[in-house]
């Protein structure tokens, strides 16, 4: 049994493309069944994400089955093959194994080492397994898939590093107050910067949410996103002294904030800090403000250069990770193919044992137990047992004889090479 | 201090000479707890150099272990002696050694205090194989450790020394965490340390419960010095000094709970008033 792969991702597929190959969580059952009576494979699993669909499956040759399943994955989406056959790769074997651990382990993600990928892998595990289609193949190389995943992400930083502003505010902002529970937070802005960094903050589980802007009706519809509160633009600062992490993004001109501001608000905070996050072009907030004491201001060019930092530290531990995933890959390469070989190894120590006991047998049914004759039954015995284990592969060998790979393959079998050399 | 460069400059055979005095079995005990302190210590450095969870995760269970083991050594050294009344220096470091543990698993079982057991578990080794080797140095003789109030004096002069030790760690530790947000210059020791919000909770409470004990310790003191010269106060320079660092300390809480001073200011009153404790507590002596 060998595992095959088939999809597109964002490599070598556009957005458009992507676009129309997304299948929804309700939608999956009906993929994989149908999936699975146009190609004939058994074992099955989808991963859909924004930057890849892929099909994981195995079958004895998985090459055999590379055209059926091509058309299988484009009729499940109503595509021609023709249209879609540029941007699928198809791969067999060990390539599909270790494409399969790159991408739970975020190697082959479009931001490396985001965490995400890991959370989709486990759910179109979950989804086979409820339409029946991982069963014992494909469930071995989806654990293995998680063990891998979690040992790139003990072994090496290549998730440790922020490489997005709105995760790099966030590990700051833990880095300062901890628990982010009881901080409060003001969002001076309400564009789509602005929310995709607000996202970020409030999944570290922030509850207390204020959101100012010039006009009030998008704070209102941004803050009910985020169970947050509207205040008016014009008097924002009087909420200063309640909050911890002050964000901004907004097209203004002029500083929003200045130092007097801060400072004013510090005094009335008795000393706990703020954390003051610029992402506005031109600057929202005086430069100055860092200043003070226990105010910590980072402003675009400040997260900026963590991000640029961070994404070179990935890149060298992603060459660690890329040498754990190849490891892996080999090591279950290796314990899969001897798990296929199981049962022939069985059926030759079945048929070996059987050849000992037809000898045994005759040997305890010898009456001759002097020293002489105990030599002459012990010489039949092992004749007979050469003989009957030899029998079958020299037949075999006469019959293929101008076979060149035949012969090569007893060569190797019994080491003859090795042997004649020495 | 100087009792610290005098022990670690004995050499091996002196060690070996004075552990056969010993009874083997508190000998055994002693070096699986000294061993263990000094394998929590290096699994606290690297996971500081590293960042390895796992290595983490076990230097936890080996700071419990060890911390078990510590408390049935103190309660067996206790059972012993069963004889408090008078100065013994062993059970003083042994018992900062512990509460230096003790306080910092508690408060890392609700704060998550990562790296900061890099520096706080070589001072509990440090203590424990101080407490050690006083054990073969017999009490003093001198008529002044006959009072009472000598022993609880000098013990809870060592317990307040503990916790200010604990405070100054975290106020170090504070400044190098917040330098690094400040200045926007991060090493890669910066997600291993707590956040700075825990820090200086932490300190505070350190810093409260020091003062306290060093109140205490103050007051034991002077008790002490009437038992033994009939006065309260002698202008004795160790007085002086103590006071001295007692005010920097009281200053601090009064900052941190009615002025509400935080970060920087309050961990650089911590910091001079831990110097001045040092200085009492090795380069002055008694007039």
């Amino acid at each position: 049994m060998k595992y095959f792969v088939l999809g597109v991702n964002h490599h070598k597929a556009p957005i458009e493309v992507r676009g129309r190959l997304a299948v929804s969580k309700s939608d999956t059952p009906l993929f994989l069944s149908h999936f699975k009576i146009q190609s004939g494979v058994e074992e099955l699993a989808i991963l859909s994400t924004c930057n890849r669909v892929e099909v994981y499956g195995t079958a004895d040759a998985p090459v055999d089955y590379e055209n059926k399943v091509r058309l299988a994955f484009a009729e499940g989406f109503g595509i021609t093959l023709e249209e879609l056959n540029p941007y699928l790769y198809y791969l067999v074997d060990s390539a599909a194994i270790e494409h399969g651990f790159r991408v739970a382990s975020s190697l082959d993600s479009m931001i490396v080492g985001e965490p995400q990928i890991l959370g989709q892998f486990k759910h179109a595990y979950q989804e086979a397994a409820q339409c029946q289609m991982a069963k014992g193949h494909l469930h071995k190389f989806f654990h293995r898939s998680f063990h891998v995943a979690k040992r790139v992400r003990t072994d090496t930083e290549l998730a440790k590093n922020p490489v997005s502003f709105g995760f790099a505010a966030a590990t700051l902002a833990k880095q300062i107050f901890g628990d982010l529970n009881a901080v409060g937070l003001l969002m001076i802005g309400a564009g789509k910067m602005a929310e995709l960094m607000l996202r970020h903050l409030a999944e570290l589980g922030i509850q207390k949410i204020f959101v100012t802007n010039r006009t009030h009706a998008k704070a209102v519809d941004l803050a009910q996103c985020f169970n947050g509160e509207a205040i008016p633009y014009e008097n924002f600062d009087r909420w200063l002294p309640d909050i911890e992490i002050v964000l901004t993004c907004t097209e203004a001109n002029q500083f929003l904030l200045t130092k007097t501001q801060v400072g004013k608000a510090m005094r009335v905070r008795a000393g706990k800090s703020l954390f003051v996050v610029d992402v506005a072009v031109p600057r929202n907030v005086e430069p100055e403000v860092n200043e003070l004491e226990n105010v910590y201001l980072y402003n675009i060019d400040d997260l900026g250069h963590i991000i640029v930092e961070n994404r070179k530290k990935r890149e060298q531990e992603a060459k660690l990770a890329e040498e754990i995933v190849r490891q892996e890959a080999f090591k279950f390469r290796r314990e899969t193919l001897q798990l296929n070989a199981a049962p022939l190894l069985s059926s030759l120590s079945q048929k070996m044992e059987n050849f000992r006991q037809q000898e045994l047998s005759k040997f305890v049914n010898s009456k001759s137990l002097d020293e002489a004759g105990f030599r002459e039954a012990l010489e039949k015995v092992t004749h007979g047992l050469v003989h009957k284990i030899l029998h079958d592969p020299m037949m075999v060998i006469k019959e293929h004889s101008d076979d060149e790979e035949v012969l090569r393959m007893v060569k190797e079998l019994f080491r003859l090479e090795e042997e004649g050399s020495n | 201090m100087f009792s610290l460069s005098f022990y670690l400059s004995l050499n091996y055979g002196a060690v070996k000479a004075l552990a056969e005095l010993k009874n083997p079995m508190e000998l055994y005990f002693f070096n699986i707890i000294l061993i263990l302190y000094l394998v929590v210590s290096l699994g606290y450095l690297f996971y500081l150099v590293f960042e390895n969870e796992t290595i983490l995760k076990y230097t936890r269970h080996l700071t419990t272990a060890v911390l078990v083991l510590h408390t049935l050594f103190l309660g067996g050294y206790l059972y012993q002696t069963q004889e408090l009344n008078r100065f013994d220096p062993s059970f003083v470091y042994i018992l900062c050694a512990w509460l230096l543990a003790l306080v910092y698993s508690i408060y890392n079982f609700k704060y998550k205090l990562k790296a900061v057991g890099v520096l706080v578990f070589p001072g509990a080794t440090i203590f424990f194989f101080l407490g050690y080797f006083n054990l073969r140095i017999q009490p003093s003789p001198s008529v002044l450790l006959t009072s009472p109030w000598a022993s609880i004096h000098i013990v809870l002069s060592f317990l307040s020394l503990s916790v200010f030790v604990l405070s100054f760690i975290l106020a170090i530790l504070f400044f190098l965490q917040e330098f690094q947000i400040k200045h926007k210059k991060f090493l890669s020791v910066f997600t291993r340390l707590p956040s700075l919000e825990t820090m200086d909770i932490i300190h505070a409470r350190a810093m409260s419960a020091g003062f306290l004990l060093l109140t205490l310790a103050i007051i034991t003191g002077a008790m002490w010095a009437y038992s033994v010269r009939g006065v309260i106060f002698y202008k004795d320079p160790r007085q002086l000094w103590t006071i001295g660092a007692w005010l920097i300390y009281g200053l601090f809480l009064q900052g941190r709970y009615s002025a509400k001073w935080r970060g920087r200011r309050g961990m650089l009153l911590s910091c001079l008033g831990f110097v001045i404790i040092i200085f009492t507590f090795v380069g002055v002596r008694h007039s």
